[in-house]
């Protein structure tokens, strides 16, 4: 199986475009905050704190100017981009997880048993986080980034590093996958 | 698997989203705490950041060791454990962590959160001499307004009013407090000046802290700063008012992520709703939301079945009124909170009068009152007893003389 280590994202561009204005910058990326939070979470089992101590490296970087954007594709992509390396540098640094730390988000909670549309909404809402939490990490990610954050295949495919074709393959895989699990009720393997 | 269409999944990953989005961080929170994490160490080299990040992971965890540690000391004994201290206490993490004690003390404990929040000027003072940094300035107040919030519950109102005008004054000659810190300060003079009744104060306050809320993405903030709206409303008689503002809170948090806030609002609308006499939302509401209320403390409790037995009283059932009534009142007495007890001994009343029941109210009374009396409870609650009792013996209790008790009580609860 192909390692999925080589990022084809620049952090620090070789020849550099005229880096936005710090101010600029921060406005971008302010806009983006609430997807880019999304995108932490998906990208740190759902875990909360990991998702902002990821993002705030983030920021960090790009603010400092050390991840520039070259624009060669969207900010957005390029944003998510540098999240995805953060996180992916943050787990190689703190040494293998055991498969069940990777696939068990902290931040699943069972409601339990309860009327009222509110409620229910907790109850899809756990058994999603709990069915996505089964898929591999490719199959996540592509699905995030196409149901959450609402983007193409093709640009999807692009902020994983992978080619278009390669990335239909994750996503109908990944959604035939979650639509077994699901009816499942999100528990069975 | 046809049965899960991409439409279907799009709609459980929306539904995710706007889950995930209540729980956001605010985007100038993690860049302010970049900011300081930098700071603090004195590096100008960005390049070090993430290290330092980590480090002061680490020294966040040894500062609520430290706050822990003082936890366990007296008062006096905490002021020497930390002037005693070379090293001990002087990291700009442990005064955070002491900030954070005194607000999480406050719900039960204010008088030990007001100690906790006085510290923290002895503390920076250790930390930087007379150095007045802009996070100095900044955290003092919000420290400032912390002990003062504290000191409005322990029923300090003056002292609090003394520091809340002191604090006003320096925010007016510096006025470099964030959004965040300005909300959190607003919001606590707002509940000072609703306690004084000083109602146009409240809401003004409240509407500038709500828009600082909104700015930062505070939703945690915007839901405290309704429930208060609410109950300003409410005082006022603006009864729609108060129940939109709780409204916006329930639809806004999500119970497991916030049930304390989110039991406040419900606890605010199903009172309101039955006021206004919307018996079946109050009654589908308190449905939805028994999980909050289940398997809590005493207090929970009760003022679920006050909620309950008031629903029932609107629809004239009034034997389940009574029974729901009694438990809320004997779980009242139970933790020693004589107002709301005597409050459940007028609705009891008024069940027991729609029945007839004169001799029941004047035994309720009494038995009441002989509590009340051993215990030394306040005037008001006895006279309010007193009055039932007597009306109810000579067979004059009525409704409209239940609330008007009822009135004065609840105008003398502060």
């Amino acid at each position: 199986m192909p390692s999925d280590d080589s990022s084809q994202f620049e952090i620090v561009s070789e020849a550099p475009a005229p880096p936005l204005p710090p101010g600029d910058m921060a406005h971008q990326l302010a806009d983006l905050h609430l997807d880019a939070w999304g995108w932490a979470l998906a990208v740190s089992g759902s875990d909360p704190s990991e998702a902002e101590e990821v993002l705030q490296i983030a920021y960090l970087r790009i603010l400092d100017g050390r991840a520039r954007f070259s624009g060669r594709s969207l900010f957005k992509s390029w944003v998510f981009g540098v999240i995805r390396n953060v996180a992916r540098e943050r787990r190689r640094s703190a040494g293998p997880a055991s498969p069940l730390d990777a696939t068990s988000p902290s931040s699943v909670v069972d409601p339990g048993p309860g009327p009222g549309d509110r409620l229910s909404r907790s109850l899809v809402s756990s058994r999603l986080r709990r069915s996505i939490a089964r898929l591999s990490e490719r199959q996540r990610q592509i699905l995030h980034l196409v149901f959450y954050q609402e983007m193409t295949i093709a640009e999807a495919a692009e902020i994983l590093g992978i080619s278009p074709g390669s990335g239909r393959t994750h996503y109908e895989r990944g959604k035939a996958r979650l639509r077994e699990l699901l009816e499942d009720g999100g528990d069975e393997a | 698997m046809s049965r899960l269409s991409d439409e279907a999944l799009s709609r459980a990953f929306s539904a995710l989203r706007e889950t995930d989005r209540k729980r956001a961080p605010a985007f100038q929170d993690l860049l302010a705490r970049s900011d300081r994490n930098g700071n603090d160490a004195g590096s100008e080299q960005m390049a070090g950041h993430e290290s330092k990040l980590v480090e002061s992971r680490e020294e966040r965890c040894r500062a609520q060791q430290d706050v822990k540690h003082l936890l366990q000391l007296a008062p006096e004994a905490r002021v020497k454990r930390i002037e005693n201290a070379r090293t001990r206490f002087r990291s700009s993490s442990f005064v955070e962590a002491l900030l954070d004690e005194a607000r999480n003390q406050v719900r039960h404990n204010a008088k030990n959160s007001a100690d906790l929040a006085a510290l923290v000027p002895m503390v920076i003072h250790r930390m930087t001499g007379n150095v007045d940094t802009d996070w100095v300035f900044r955290i003092t107040c919000v420290a400032t307004a912390v002990q003062a919030n504290a000191l409005r519950i322990t029923g300090e109102l003056v002292m609090a009013d003394k520091l809340f005008e002191e604090l006003k004054k320096r925010i007016h000659r510096n006025p470099s407090l964030k959004s965040a810190e300005l909300a959190e300060t607003m919001n606590f003079e707002a509940a000072l000046r609703y306690e004084q009744q000083r109602y146009d104060d409240a809401e003004r306050l409240l509407a500038q802290a709500m828009l600082h809320h909104r700015l930062v993405g505070n939703t945690r903030g915007l839901a405290q700063s309704l429930i208060l709206q609410g109950q300003t409303h409410t005082d006022r008689g603006a009864l729609d008012r108060a129940s939109d503002c709780y409204a916006q809170v329930i639809a806004l948090l999500e119970p497991d992520d916030e049930p304390f806030l989110v039991q406040c609002a419900v606890t605010g609308q199903i009172n309101r709703l039955c006021e206004l006499q919307c018996f079946d939302r109050a009654e589908e509401l308190l449905h939805d939301h028994r999980h909050l209320y289940e398997g809590q403390d005493t207090y929970c409790t009760a003022v679920m079945r006050g909620l309950e037995g008031e629903i029932a009283l609107g629809r004239e059932r009034w034997p389940e009124a009574k029974t729901a009534y009694s438990e809320c009142r004997d779980g009242c007495l139970e933790i020693g909170r004589d107002h709301d007890a005597t409050i459940a001994c007028l609705q009891i009343a008024r069940a027991m009068l729609e029945q007839g029941e004169f001799g029941q109210v004047v035994e309720m009374a009494s038995d009441v009152l002989e509590i009340f009396r051993a215990r030394g409870t306040d005037h008001g609650a006895l006279s309010a007893l007193i009055l039932i009792k007597e009306a109810a013996a000579s067979r004059t209790l009525t409704a409209a003389i239940l609330d008007k008790v009822r009135r004065r009580l609840e105008s003398h609860s502060g």
